[in-house]
Order: C-alpha cells, then sequence, then structure tokens
C-alpha cells in the first residue's frame, strides 16, 4: 500500500470523526457552536493534509511532508498539554476548551503516528520532549 | 486529604500483581528510568492501553506522553536523584483519550528503591 493510499485510508476512516464526536459530547458545559467549532478546526487539519496528499506525486515529499505536519501539530498539541497542566498544578481549574483541543488533536496525532516510520516517530518524540538544551553554551552566551 | 489509603501505600513495594489489580486506582510500577515494571488493570481500563503493550515501554515517553514534561517527569527524576519522591497533585490527562480530571501521586520507597506512578480520578 502506497503512503499516499494509507493515509485517505485512515484520515478518512469513519471511526475518526465518530471518536472526535464522542469526545466533544462529553464537554457538558459548551454550546453546540463552540463543539461545531472545534470539529470544524480538526477537520480542517485533516482536509489540508489530504489536499496535499492528492497533490504530491513523489512518494518521499510526501512524507516528508507528513513528519513536518506530525512535528508542527505535536509541538502544538505539547503546548496546549503544559497549558492546561500548569494551570491545573497551581489552580486546580483549567480551561476545558484547550482541554478538548488537546484531546481530539491527539487523535489525529495518533493517526500519523500509525502511518509514520516508528523510528522517525521516537526521534521526533525525544527531540521534542527536550528541544532545548538547560545549559547555555559558552559560546552562545558570548555571543 | 490525599486520595489514596496510605497503608496501601505502604504494601506497594511487597505488592503482587494481584494485590495490584484489587486497588481501585491505577498503580504503575516504574524503574529509576521510567520503564513500566507493573501496569495495572484499573489503569489499563482507564488509559485504554493493554497491560502487555505498557509493560516494557517508557511510562513518561511512550505510554503517557502528556506526563512527559517538568511536572510529572521532571519531579519524577528529581525524586530519583535525590532518593526520596512523595508528592501529590492534580492533573488532567486528553492523549488519545476522553479527558479526564486525575489525582496523580509519585513516590519511591527508598528502602528498595522502587518507584509508582499512582492515578485516581478525581471527583
Amino acid at each position: 500500500m502506497t503512503l499516499v493510499s494509507m493515509l485517505k485510508l485512515r484520515l478518512q476512516d469513519p471511526v475518526l470523526e465518530i471518536v472526535w464526536q464522542e469526545m466533544l459530547s462529553g464537554w457538558a458545559s459548551s454550546k453546540e457552536d463552540e463543539r461545531a467549532a472545534l470539529r470544524d478546526w480538526v477537520r480542517g487539519k485533516r482536509d489540508d493534509f489530504l489536499s496535499f496528499a492528492s497533490e504530491c506525486t513523489e512518494e518521499e515529499e510526501l512524507e516528508q511532508y507528513a513528519a513536518l505536519q506530525y512535528i508542527e501539530m505535536r509541538a502544538h498539541w505539547q503546548g496546549i498539554n503544559n497549558r492546561i497542566n500548569y494551570a491545573m498544578v497551581l489552580t486546580g481549574q483549567t480551561d476545558v476548551r484547550l482541554v478538548y483541543r488537546s484531546a481530539i488533536m491527539s487523535q489525529l496525532l495518533g493517526v500519523l503516528e500509525g502511518v509514520l516510520d516508528p523510528g522517525s516517530v521516537s526521534r521526533i518524540m525525544n527531540f521534542l520532549a527536550e528541544p532545548v538544551t538547560t545549559k547555555r553554551s559558552g559560546e552562545a552566551l558570548a555571543a | 486529604m490525599s486520595s489514596f489509603d496510605s497503608k496501601i501505600i505502604s504494601q506497594l513495594p511487597a505488592a503482587t500483581k494481584e494485590f495490584s489489580n484489587a486497588q481501585p486506582f491505577g498503580i504503575v510500577k516504574v524503574s529509576d528510568d521510567g520503564t513500566i515494571q507493573m501496569y495495572n488493570n484499573w489503569e489499563a481500563e482507564m488509559a485504554g492501553v493493554a497491560v502487555k503493550d505498557a509493560e516494557g515501554k517508557n511510562f513518561f515517553t511512550q505510554v503517557a506522553p502528556c506526563t512527559n514534561n517538568r511536572l510529572v517527569h521532571g519531579k519524577f527524576k528529581d525524586g530519583v536523584a535525590k532518593g526520596e519522591l512523595d508528592t501529590e497533585f492534580n492533573y488532567t490527562f486528553t492523549y488519545r483519550m476522553k479527558p479526564t480530571n486525575v489525582v496523580l501521586r509519585l513516590v519511591r520507597d527508598s528502602r528498595t528503591k522502587s518507584n509508582f506512578v499512582l492515578v485516581a480520578k478525581k471527583n
């Protein structure tokens, strides 16, 4: 199976929409338009991906694009996850909209993790877990 | 007031799998580098991760990546380095699961040098 067909198969799987729907239905304090906005946002992410997958004729280029999209989304998700949990640890409360954004986005990340090479996913996760060194080098400080 | 029974916590270093599975909260035994040595059934059901898929993997980076930050993994590493760890705090899990508010407790038994991540649902 080619990467394009695998991506289309996984991203267009109706189960993904069902999972998003089920997750958002748990957002009891929201209005329908808030849930719809979040659903549209995550669908947009998926559809952008599918759009490029349809246009790109080079398998290698598409794999690179998939990895870059994964890095972008994963970094975004990590930032949201930290925002949610710093608030939770400090105050015991957090922004529920961000919680649901994080949850539905993580499902999309899961789909990409199933398509990308596991070794690449592992390398990306390791890098994103520690993108900066804790001690600046003497050169960086001098500059 | 803690979400975890201190009497049960004191028994964790010698706990069998059966004992761990009988508790009403998640129990994850991890090595100093975070590798999962024991993952109880409560945790497996809550996280949607089968026990066989969790044990042997790194808890912070592979099984619960939403804990791979200074708040959780950092506290864990600091505690292991100091040989002392017992901290409890609120947290929200969202990674590939229905958002769930939990209370996390990180514990190290200095005598046996064993570490535990305990997870209870927050009411």
